[in-house]
């Protein structure tokens, strides 16, 4: 019997011989560790790009979407679970797309880009890296949608491929990450400077999770890191929780607590703040910093006016505003 | 380095998941039929294989 350890991410599960590692996709077949789910995807879909969320990237683009079955995290808020917490082998859908066909795809149906989500990307890390090397040569962008909760010296090879991410940052705790998502802060930390260091554009999202992380000094210390070590123009996403999976007790987040997570963050010097799921909140839209100009007016993931100058400027002051705008 | 159980590995067995096309697969195993469904052919792929991981064995055993 061979074991093989997985280096990918940061649980190095050591999996026996026709054994799974915690994600459940990546499997020791004879000795050698085999991405299950390679060309296996079971959700396609077309979103807009601001469903990422991704706000500073190829605004009101159409995203080609896909993801297979499995995450190395266990959130227990999970709203993809019936995907995420199964192995390829347990889908009721599962399609046949090679990285080639894939591209072939997305430029059928007309998308500038392509996302790896839904569930978490990283275990279908390979898939994602051939799928993203053949999107460039085609001339698309590739987004991917992570907790990332993954090794560095891998993600620094997929950066190669990568345009842009909406990394969640779950909460600025570690014992939240290990009671709530079964993983660790850290490695999140380091994931967030590597795609800032490897010049991916980086967008962050915070779940606001009632009594959990919706503690104001936490949000502080968090906006402040972010502004210290990925800069003052990164925009955060505060999103509201809905109940899911095995968090059905707590209640969804309220608009006051939305704001008020909003509100520090601002003061703590961050640019652009944004409120998610939560239909024609202020927080939807972009305004400039400088001089408060609405420069993107949305509702939802609807962009209802883009007031930004081609070369992604305030109309009025003529600020830059950070983000990859054609 | 902490060790997880193989805890699917009841469910299906993950060498014929993989290693054998799902129509030969869908008479055996429930979850297979899903794939014969699809019309989709399983089969194993030397792009499959995952970039970073090593043998766990000694240092000289491997």
């Amino acid at each position: 019997m061979t074991e093989v350890a997985c280096e990918l991410c940061p649980r190095g599960c050591v999996i026996p011989e026709g054994g799974a590692g915690d994600c459940r996709v990546r499997v020791n077949i004879d000795g050698r560790l085999r991405a299950s789910t390679y060309g296996r995807p079971s959700a396609i879909h077309i979103d807009p790009m601001e469903k990422k969320p991704l706000y500073h990237f190829h605004p009101g683009s159409p995203v080609f979407s896909i993801a297979t079955a499995g995450c190395n995290l266990h959130c227990l808020n999970c709203q993809n679970w019936q995907l995420s917490q199964r192995g390829g082998e347990e889908m009721e859908k599962v399609y046949r797309a090679d990285p080639d066909q894939v591209v072939a795809l997305a430029r059928e149906q007309g998308c500038e880009s392509i996302a790896y989500t839904y569930s978490d990307p990283i275990v279908f890390y390979e898939y994602v890296e051939d799928t993203g090397r053949l999107a460039h040569e085609g001339g698309l962008n590739n987004v991917f949608v992570t907790a990332g909760y993954i090794n560095r010296e891998p993600l620094r090879r997929l950066c190669r491929v990568l345009d842009a991410s909406n990394t969640d940052l779950k909460a600025f705790d570690d014992r939240f990450y290990r009671e709530v998502n079964a993983g660790s802060l850290e490695p999140v930390l380091d994931a967030l400077v590597t795609f800032r260091e490897e010049g991916v554009w980086l967008e962050v999202t915070n779940l606001v999770i009632p009594t959990l992380n919706d503690d104001l000094v936490m949000i502080r210390r968090m906006a402040r890191w972010i502004r210290d070590e990925l800069g003052e123009g990164t925009p955060l996403h505060f999103s509201r929780f809905h109940p899911q999976y095995r968090m059905r007790n707590l209640p969804p987040t309220s608009g006051e607590t939305l704001d008020r997570a909003r509100q520090e963050a601002l003061d703590a010097g961050l640019q652009y703040v944004y409120v998610g799921n939560v239909l024609g909140h202020e927080g939807n839209n972009t305004y400039c910093p400088v001089d408060g100009t609405l420069l993107i007016g949305r509702i939802g993931f609807h962009i209802t006016e883009n007031n930004l100058t081609g070369d992604g400027r305030c109309p009025s002051c003529g600020h830059p505003v950070p983000g990859v705008w054609q | 380095m902490k060790r997880y159980p193989s805890i699917h590995i009841a469910a299906l067995d993950r060498r014929r998941f993989l290693g054998l096309s799902a129509a030969a697969l869908a008479s055996v195993l429930p979850a297979a039929r899903t794939l014969a469904r699809t019309g989709t052919p399983v089969t194993l792929s030397d792009r499959e294989a995952c970039f970073y991981h090593r043998l766990n064995a000694p240092e000289g055993k491997r």
